[in-house]
């Protein structure tokens, strides 16, 4: 055990003017996350330290030397609504005795039957402390989502890929075959050596014509690049003319957000 | 003319707010303090984003979204809304109220710069209720509970499920005519407990180590033991893998795999 693992954090909990330091943590540790809602002072103050039912003797902190090293965020109902630590430190260190602290302030109420805590799949130092102490593992409910302005999160998506490659140039009109009454029936993707523009025009000489719903444009974009090939011999996404699919896959593939993790604590929903 | 026309689904107005209020506290249990918290000082509260269906002047349904900011990918914000609350007053169920305020998202969010909307849904209701939503779709999430029981409340509450099924299903219902037995449960995350289980009743009782006929032990997560689409396959393997291990005769474990369908409610 190196010196570092060895160390005794301290705990104690929530003191008015802690909350910027929790804030920066929180959004230090699950900005990559999608899903993630970002803390501000307003909505920190809102969502954690005025929710009925959480008191700030329910707010944990582990320090080390004055510094924020992770917190948790326990209502008496035994539900931990928020929960992070700095991992650049002793993670399983932090999170046992954070975990500890919550069991211990939960089962000190009489009415918790449970508790319970939200964590990314991912990570390992959560599931390793969890499982030592006798947690179970149960499914998180399904998310599901709905793109509103199709045109809008194309060109957001494109204007961060890097992937986009030179010397390809087409002219791509996607036509939604199932489409909400204020959306756009077509959207026109043109490809001009590394540049693409978005607009809602039907072009009148596309080089590429591509049929589909607006659910499976969806899933396209927060999937993965079979998801893409699933659609197109499932037959929901239909691309002519036949030759040009390689390309139109390439093509699509640059709107992919790269399968991002979503992560959704328990604070924000509920 | 459906039993929908009878509403009028329409944006909330200031005089429905408490009538709103009143709704979700006798739908969801949730007190007074908790929906202030949630509606009157939530900082992005947008009282556009709540419609209301009314019958003869009283407020019968109704469904919110909270804005906010929203990340979609590891570096791309967006403006979205959750879909918060729906409720529909229980007199009124069943009368197909639930599609229309539902659907009333696409003009709800139309002209609010919202790009997205995203909601927690239970899969089974998808299909039935949010069908105008056109364009749902569910993603993967990274995000898993991890859950310890701290006494069996929640267990007898799935026991309570148990029975109303037992009582409901005639296949189970002719299964249970054979049994008596008592079986002790040693589940991760779960205190002790024994399940008697027979014709008249399925009951719960805190450890009871004495009397058991059979000992179930399983360390597997409920995801683990019933995501995979070959239950029973799941099943031997853990079986195997001694992941799950059961003590008594073979007889009455057979017996009670004979029951795995109801039994399932006690793990997920």
């Amino acid at each position: 055990m190196s010196i570092q693992e060895a160390k005794e954090y301290r705990l104690r909990t929530y003191q008015r003017g802690d909350e910027k330091d929790l804030i920066l943590l929180f959004n230090k540790v699950y900005e990559h996350f999608a899903g993630f809602v970002p803390r501000t002072l307003e909505y920190w103050r809102w969502c954690i330290l005025s929710r009925p039912g959480l008191s700030e003797e329910g707010i944990v902190v582990a320090l080390d030397a004055g510094r924020v090293l992770g917190y948790a965020a326990v209502e008496r109902s035994g539900n931990i609504l928020e929960f992070c630590y700095d991992s650049s430190c002793d993670g399983k260190a932090i999170v046992s005795k954070l975990l500890e602290w919550c069991l211990r302030y939960t089962e000190s109420y009489q009415g918790a039957n449970s508790i319970t805590l939200n964590a990314p799949v991912q990570d390992n130092t959560i599931r390793r402390v969890c499982k030592e102490l006798g947690f179970t593992e149960e499914p998180f409910p399904s998310l599901f989502l709905r793109v509103l302005d199709l045109p809008y999160i194309l060109r957001k998506i494109i204007k961060q890929q890097k992937k986009v490659e030179k010397g390809l140039n087409e002219a791509i009109l996607v036509t939604l075959k199932k489409f909400p009454s204020w959306c756009a029936k077509h959207v026109a993707i043109l490809v001009q050596d590394g540049e693409v523009t978005i607009s809602t025009e039907k072009l009148e000489h596309p080089t590429v014509k591509i049929d589909a719903d607006i659910s499976t444009i969806s899933l396209c974009i927060f999937g993965t690049k079979r998801t893409i090939c699933k659609a197109i011999f499932a037959g929901s996404l239909k691309i002519r003319p036949l030759r040009k699919i390689p390309k139109a896959v390439k093509i699509l593939s640059w709107f992919q957000l790269r399968n991002p993790r979503w992560f959704i604590p328990g604070a924000d929903y509920g | 003319m459906s039993e929908a026309s009878e509403y009028e689904i329409r944006a909330l107005a200031k005089k429905d707010r408490a009538k709103f209020m009143k709704l979700l506290n006798d739908s969801f249990k949730m007190s007074d303090e908790f929906l202030a918290w949630k509606y009157n000082s939530n900082p992005s509260f947008d009282q556009s984003l709540v419609v209301v269906a009314v019958n003869r002047g009283q407020v019968v349904g109704g469904a919110s979204w909270l804005p906010r900011s929203l990340k979609i990918s590891k570096s791309l914000s967006v403006r979205a809304a959750l879909g918060a609350d729906l409720a529909v007053d229980r007199n009124h169920r069943g009368r197909g109220l639930a599609k229309p305020l539902i659907a009333s998202e696409n003009t709800v969010l139309e002209n609010k710069n919202i790009i997205m909307s995203y909601g927690l849904i239970d899969p089974k209701l998808v299909e039935h209720v949010h069908g105008p939503l056109i364009g749902l779709v569910e993603v993967h999430t990274s995000t898993t509970v991890y859950k310890k029981y701290l006494n069996l409340s929640e267990i007898r509450k799935k026991v309570v499920d148990m029975n109303r099924i037992a009582q409901s299903d005639k296949e189970i219902k002719k299964k249970l005519e054979e049994f008596d037995m008592n079986v002790l449960f040693r589940l991760r995350g779960v205190p002790l407990f024994t399940i008697r289980m027979s014709f008249e009743e399925i009951c719960l009782e805190e450890n009871n180590l004495k009397d058991a006929d059979l000992k179930v032990e399983c360390d597997l997560t409920p995801s683990e033991l019933f995501k995979s689409k070959r239950k029973t396959l799941a099943l031997f393997k853990a079986l195997l893998t001694r992941k799950i291990r059961i003590k008594g005769s073979l007889r009455d474990a057979i017996k009670l795999y004979s029951l795995s369908e109801l039994l399932r409610i006690l793990f997920v």
